[in-house]
């Protein structure tokens, strides 16, 4: 039955408003994209010049091609885009966790996903999400040492003495471990924060109860993130297949948009499961 | 009267004498070693014979890593030039200390002492050597290191005769060795892993003599494989009955021995070297192929590792393409059978190796469809049937001659036989034929080596590899898109059959080249295989001007670069009204104007439109547009910025 529940606390999650914070989301995903876009043009179009190429790469002579040309015979621009790729995905990491804390808010609190409402509460909650964030690295530095350590043990010199058979289940094993880990991790820090928002008491006792609310509420925390993981595979699945209809040059334009569509869905799928994430907490931090 | 009776008389005694030579010639044509005969001068039959035979005893005891070996050899002096000493390659004693020439080439300073303490050394025991019917020359063992001086390496052994050996004299040995079988280690190619045995350089062989009467016989190197005379084998190995068995050359016999193993016969004529393999989980499967050319079928012998299933079909199919293409383009597989040793995982270090009539591939279980990498290596090992196998070139000095010719046949092979689809990867992300590949590896050469110089004295296993294989093998590929494909072929088919069971060198490729061609192309041969030259063309500038003088027409210019190396080259300048004006840049001049009066001003030039000479180390610079456009730069930009927004996505929150 409380299966059921969370089913049905997820489909009921699909609406109208979380449509309005998705669109911020993913506008300052497209936005810092923008960047990375106009970036990979720069050192692609420095390499090719007045090349026949530029108009044609990929077609002519293989796209592998032109990218050992440009990375062999034009590496000066490559450490340029590369730092500018890293520290893009610094500030966007710092923009997440920002929007992050002002979503939960207006969920929690129920009001309208308007650009000022987002935008009072995401600078309203960033200290206490920046202070979360650096408690979760507790949590995830925990989380990660199975999946490291097995995996740097697994490549030792040793590997190639053991039966072949082990290899495809240990990988098989190792993924499987890798996603529960990773799934209860995010729903630690996204409980905490959920706390700290609704509760209003400090980080370290939003950190305990997202972490005792997490492991009293396992199933269901499995299932959400699981149904989460289910819609977004058929999503890129669909998009893989219409994209893959889309061969010719002149459909780089539609490809794009479709790219674009399908990442609105994702964050818009990422809001939807935070939507019931507050809802199954609202319903039962009460009841703990 | 007088005079015709004493011809008579004279000629008489001439056929009595002659008669008497043929009888003590007969009686000489024993092939098998009299015990009696210290040595035989046969001078007629020995300048027939190979140069070795090899019948050998070989007993393995897996649970003790050990071999115990009897070598029976037959060697002929065929230099003009006595001898008086013997010398040998011991390459089993490459694994015997860290010491070793393999071992210090190998970096041993990367290993961890854990790593050092773990490695379990191998090695190789001389424990009788003798004349048969005469000399015992244990004693007279030396170990030389020809190469490096190192007096810890004992790869080389040499023996010195009591009595020197005479030109076109045989001589027979009795060897007895014992084998100390090490782990199977990068690049050591031989040894065992666990249950699994993978025997190369097992034996002790002996070197090549020079018909200057110098000894052809380097030391084990980490980046060097080998180089023997071609000759007669008969190998007969007794392993444990739960073992199954693949060798060089073809399965006569087997026998049960008393104490619950069984021994296996194998020959093999015309061959240069001899490896097998023994291990109790291979699944043996055997199909028969008929050759165009060929009236006699030829057998494939497969030995599948557990898990490996789905690599059978993928090996068996690309080997009988190639079998196919050779056929065709070549001349028949000339041997009854070919064996392909699949190792398990724990055996990788065996795998992608060639040896006389059997090759070592390499799968993993879980591989994807989509990387083609056992039909790669597949083309790859039975090419090298060819070109080291039967055509046998020197692979200590002159790898490019092997790897190289071998590299060119793949990328054709691989070409015909992934017609519509990429030959080495085919992903959504990107898509890479293998001769792309190739490329990359050509890109990343350092100008300090040249493919013709000896294995061992490249920089570094990249400059080795890069060299012999990418740079050799992309040579062929645009000597080929230049000259014509069936030529190409059809000169390759011109020197298997010269240089069939021969040595050939790099002076002999290039002289039957120039020769079959009817043109001199030993500039191509001076620069990309003697030299460390590479090549690199480009277009410097492309204008079009108004002639002021000519209402209407244009004046359009390039200017066309060899920044590096010479080759001939293809030259087009594209008008705008589509007309196309092409020149064949064949004059030996480091740049090259190009100018042309018409009623249409140049849109672009390119040199090389068609991506002819893959040697060209940068395809961006070779051309130059007026108006460039960005379309394809768009899509590409669109390509990487996407896959990086997608990764932005995983931060969300």
């Amino acid at each position: 039955m409380e299966m059921i529940n969370t089913i049905k606390t997820f489909i009921s999650s699909v609406n109208m408003n979380n449509i309005r914070a998705a669109l911020y989301a993913w506008l300052f995903n497209f936005f810092f994209s923008l960047i990375a876009y106009y970036g990979f043009y720069r050192v692609f179009s420095s390499a090719a010049g007045d090349s026949l190429l530029a108009g044609e790469a990929g077609s002519r002579y293989g796209v592998f091609n032109f990218l050992i040309d440009t990375f062999y015979n034009y590496k000066g621009s490559l450490p340029l885009i590369f730092s500018l790729l890293f520290l893009l995905t610094l500030l966007f990491a710092l923009v997440s966790v920002f929007l992050a804390g002002g979503i939960y808010s207006v969920l929690i609190e129920e009001r309208k996903a308007g650009f000022s409402n987002l935008l009072y509460a995401s600078a309203e909650s960033f200290f206490s999400m920046v202070k979360l964030l650096l408690v979760n690295i507790l949590n995830w530095a925990i989380a990660l040492i199975i999946p490291v350590f097995s995996m740097v043990l697994f490549w030792q010199p040793g590997i190639l003495k053991v039966n072949e058979t082990v290899v495809p289940v240990f990988f098989f094993a190792w993924v499987t471990v890798s996603a529960v880990i990773l799934i209860f991790s995010t729903a630690i820090y996204d409980f905490s924060r959920i706390s700290r928002l609704q509760e209003d008491k400090n980080f370290l006792y939003a950190f305990k109860k997202g972490i005792i609310f997490t492991f009293t509420n396992k199933l269901n925390v499995l299932l959400l993130f699981l149904l989460y993981g289910a819609v977004l595979l058929i999503l890129f699945l669909v998009y893989s297949a219409v994209s893959g209809l889309l061969t010719n040059a002149a459909d780089t334009i539609f490809i794009f948009i479709l790219f674009q569509i399908f990442m609105f869905l994702r964050y818009y799928l990422k809001i939807v499961l935070m939507h019931a994430e507050v809802k199954i907490a609202e319903d039962r931090f009460e009841e703990e | 009267m007088k005079k015709i009776k004493i011809l008579f008389i004279l000629f008489f005694f001439f056929i009595l004498s002659l008669n008497l030579f043929l009888q003590e010639q007969e009686k000489k044509e024993e092939p098998v070693p009299d015990e009696t005969n210290e040595v035989e001068i046969d001078t007629s039959q020995n300048e027939r014979a190979p140069v070795v035979k090899y019948i050998i005893d070989a007993r393995l005891f897996p649970e003790k890593s050990l071999l115990e070996g009897t070598e029976i050899l037959t060697w002929v002096n065929k230099s003009p030039v006595p001898v008086d000493n013997l010398r040998f390659h011991l390459y089993y004693n490459a694994f015997s200390s860290p010491d070793t020439t393999f071992f210090r080439e190998g970096e041993l300073y990367k290993k961890t002492e854990k790593e050092l303490r773990e490695l379990k050394f191998g090695g190789i025991e001389i424990t009788r050597i003798r004349l048969i019917g005469g000399d015992e020359l244990t004693g007279n063992i030396q170990f030389v290191s020809p190469d490096d001086g190192n007096a810890a390496d004992k790869t080389v052994m040499q023996v010195n005769l009591k009595k020197t050996a005479a030109p076109l004299q045989r001589i027979s040995l009795e060897i007895r060795f014992e084998l100390k079988i090490p782990d199977l280690i990068p690049r050591s190619r031989t040894g065992k892993a666990g249950t699994y045995f993978f025997m190369g350089q097992w034996f002790p062989k002996i070197g090549v003599l020079r018909q200057d009467g110098q000894w052809h016989c380097h030391q084990y190197h980490r980046l060097s494989e080998f180089f023997a005379d071609y000759g007669d084998y008969k190998v007969s190995i007794t392993v444990p009955k739960k073992f199954v068995v693949g060798a060089s050359g073809n399965l006569i016999k087997s026998e049960k021995t008393g104490s619950g193993g069984v021994t296996y016969f194998y020959e093999e004529t015309n061959i240069h070297d001899f490896a097998w393999t023994a291990y109790p989980r291979f699944k043996k499967i055997l199909e028969k192929v008929t050759l165009a050319g060929n009236p006699r079928e030829t057998t494939i012998e497969l030995l599948l590792s557990p898990r490996h299933g789905g690599a059978k079909q993928r090996y068996i199919k690309s080997l009988k393409f190639a079998l196919d293409f050779y056929a065709k383009h070549i001349f028949p597989y000339p041997y009854k059978k070919i064996t392909v040793v699949d190792p398990p995982l724990k055996g990788m270090m065996s795998g992608g190796m060639e040896y006389p009539t059997l090759i070592t591939l390499g799968h993993i279980g879980f591989l994807p469809e989509s990387l083609k990498f056992p039909e790669q290596v597949t083309i790859h090992e039975f090419s090298h049937q060819y070109w080291y196998g039967i055509v046998g070139s020197d692979e200590f000095r002159e790898a490019w001659l092997d790897e190289g010719v071998t590299t060119f046949f793949e990328m054709e092979i691989l070409d015909e036989y992934f017609k519509n689809s990429p030959s080495f990867l085919d992903s959504n992300l990107v898509k890479i034929d293998y001769w792309e590949f190739v490329r990359l590896r050509l890109l990343s050469l350092l100008p300090v080596d040249k493919p013709g110089q000896y294995s061992w004295a490249f920089l570094n296993s990249s400059q080795y590899d890069n060299n012999v294989y990418a740079k050799a093998g992309l040579l062929l590929r645009s000597l080929k898109n230049h000259i014509g494909k069936n030529k190409i072929y059809d000169f390759f088919k011109f020197y298997a059959e010269k240089y069939k069971f021969k040595h050939p060198t790099t002076e002999d490729f290039i002289e039957t080249f120039n020769e079959f061609m009817d043109e001199d192309f030993t500039w191509a041969f001076e620069q990309f295989i003697k030299s460390e030259t590479g090549l690199d063309h480009s277009v410097y500038s492309v204008k079009a001007a108004v002639v002021p003088s000519r209402p209407g027409m244009f004046r359009s210019e390039a200017v066309f670069l060899r920044k590096e190396g010479y080759f001939p080259v293809e030259l087009a300048i594209q008008l705008e009204n589509g007309k196309r004006i092409t020149s064949f840049w064949k004059k030996q001049e480091k740049w090259k104007r190009f100018v042309t009066i018409n009623a249409s001003p140049v849109d672009y030039a390119v040199i090389d439109p068609e991506f002819k000479v893959v040697l060209d180390k940068n395809f961006l610079d070779n051309s130059k547009v007026r108006r460039p456009g960005r379309s394809g730069i768009k899509k590409l930009a669109f390509k990487f910025g996407s896959f990086f927004q997608s990764l932005l996505g995983f931060l969300i929150f």
